[in-house]
């Protein structure tokens, strides 16, 4: 079918439709013509006055549900509203936790204190954290604990950390130097530590058998000691892990 | 002030509804009593009826012309024959399913000449009221299947095969009237 055979249906179309609707405007005509020789006429029915009262409550119930309609469409505009601006302060509430240090340690406080069975954790910012920390700064409720009594020139604590029967001890030196202390209060804790490629020899700590492993730089001294057992770790020099081992004093 | 803009509309719509029963109740009252024949069931027509109109309202500019008469007239009296029809038990032409020929044909042979528009007026009259209402409905008042089917109380697929009649109806008549022309 070319453009034009097209063009010529489309015409057509119209037509037909103008012709239709042209029918249609007849019929409208002649029912007016109808009622107009009906009017001529009597009533032969009289009108029954139940139906004005059938219509009467029929328009104020078509106000009502408009109303309603109305109401509804109100509301709903509301609600997204309500929930953009929910929205926003969400995301600014969020904004602002994430910013503001003390919100920061305040909220996550909340949170930690939740877990507190489980575990303490350091909330301090370390980055900005100037204060540092000795055997005083414990946590009082360190009891029956052993601590080291020499600390090697230089290094502070900078975490605590204590689990259900762990108590872990963080030091730190300036030159990003770390030692870190385990004390594992359980007599049945066995201690797993990873000897592979590592070199490893047996140390004496106050009387006790003690293992000292070398891996990747990082050195490890591991022993018993009453009903506990430790371990120190370090980047740093074996030989200050063990005086630190052997410095150990239980704090009551 | 949106507000109150939208209660001055409420206010005018329920006016226009008022105005618009009150001019048109006895023409939709006799109507729907001379097909039903029947003191109550007419009275539910022109409920049905005007509840129809009510939802078109928007769609009425003018409440005293000839055009919104006549509108009101065919709602009424095609919601009339359907109770009637109900009443009967008769089976609605339109549940028939059957296959519809095509119309394009009969329109491409019929010729548009001079006189055309007065067979179309007088053809009209002859078809039953439902069809030539809905022709109405549909070309001259240009509602939609859809909003015609709310009108009428009927399906869409109802409305559209009512209409494919309708218009086969019309065509057929004038086409009639043509062949008879010819051969004198």
């Amino acid at each position: 079918m070319n453009d034009l055979s097209m063009q010529k249906e489309k015409v057509m179309e119209k037509m037909k439709e103008a012709m239709l609707e042209y029918a249609g405007a007849c019929n409208a005509e002649n029912i007016i013509k109808e009622m107009r020789v009906d009017d001529k006429f009597e009533e032969q029915v009289s009108f029954p006055q139940e139906l004005d009262k059938r219509i009467k409550k029929l328009i104020t119930q078509y106000e009502r549900k408009k109303y309603i309609k109305k109401s509804w469409k109100t509301a709903l505009k509301l609600f997204s509203k309500v929930s953009a601006v929910f929205f926003v302060v969400f995301i600014s509430f969020t904004v602002l936790l994430t910013n503001v240090q003390a919100v920061r340690v305040k909220f996550f406080n909340f949170l930690i204190q939740i877990e507190k069975e489980f575990t303490s954790i350091d909330l301090k910012d370390r980055k900005e954290d100037n204060y540092t920390r000795d055997v005083s700064d414990l946590p009082m409720e360190w009891e029956n604990v052993y601590i080291p009594e020499f600390i090697p020139e230089g290094y502070q604590i900078s975490k605590v950390e204590s689990l259900v029967n762990t108590k872990i001890i963080h030091y730190s030196n300036e030159e990003n130097q770390i030692i870190i202390f385990t004390q594992y209060q359980d007599e049945n804790t066995n201690l797993r530590i990873d000897t592979e490629n590592a070199k490893f020899d047996k140390v004496d700590i106050n009387g006790f058998e003690g293992l000292l492993v070398e891996k990747n730089g990082m050195f490890t001294v591991a022993w018993h000691y009453n009903d506990s057992a430790f371990s120190l770790m370090s980047n740093a020099d074996k030989g200050i892990l063990i005086k630190m081992a052997e410095s150990i004093k239980l704090r009551k | 002030m949106l507000l109150f803009l939208a209660t001055i509309k409420d206010e005018n719509s329920k006016k226009k509804l008022e105005a618009l029963y009150l001019k048109y109740k006895k023409d939709m009252f006799n109507v729907a009593y001379r097909i039903l024949d029947d003191y109550q069931l007419a009275q539910d027509a022109v409920q049905t009826a005007f509840i129809n109109i009510m939802d078109n309202l928007d769609k009425i500019e003018n409440i005293y012309c000839n055009k919104t008469r006549a509108f009101v007239i065919i709602i009424v009296r095609n919601i009339s024959i359907n109770l009637y029809k109900k009443r009967k038990k008769h089976i609605l032409l339109e549940d028939i399913d059957d296959t519809l020929p095509d119309d394009k044909q009969m329109i491409d042979e019929m010729i548009i000449d001079a006189d055309i528009l007065s067979k179309i007026s007088s053809k009209i009259r002859e078809l039953r009221p439902d069809y030539s209402d809905i022709i109405s409905l549909k070309y001259f008042y240009h509602y939609s299947d859809d909003e015609i089917a709310r009108l009428l109380n009927i399906t869409p697929g109802n409305v559209r095969v009512r209409l494919h009649r309708a218009k086969q109806r019309l065509i057929m008549l004038l086409s009639e009237d043509r062949e008879l022309t010819k051969s004198e």
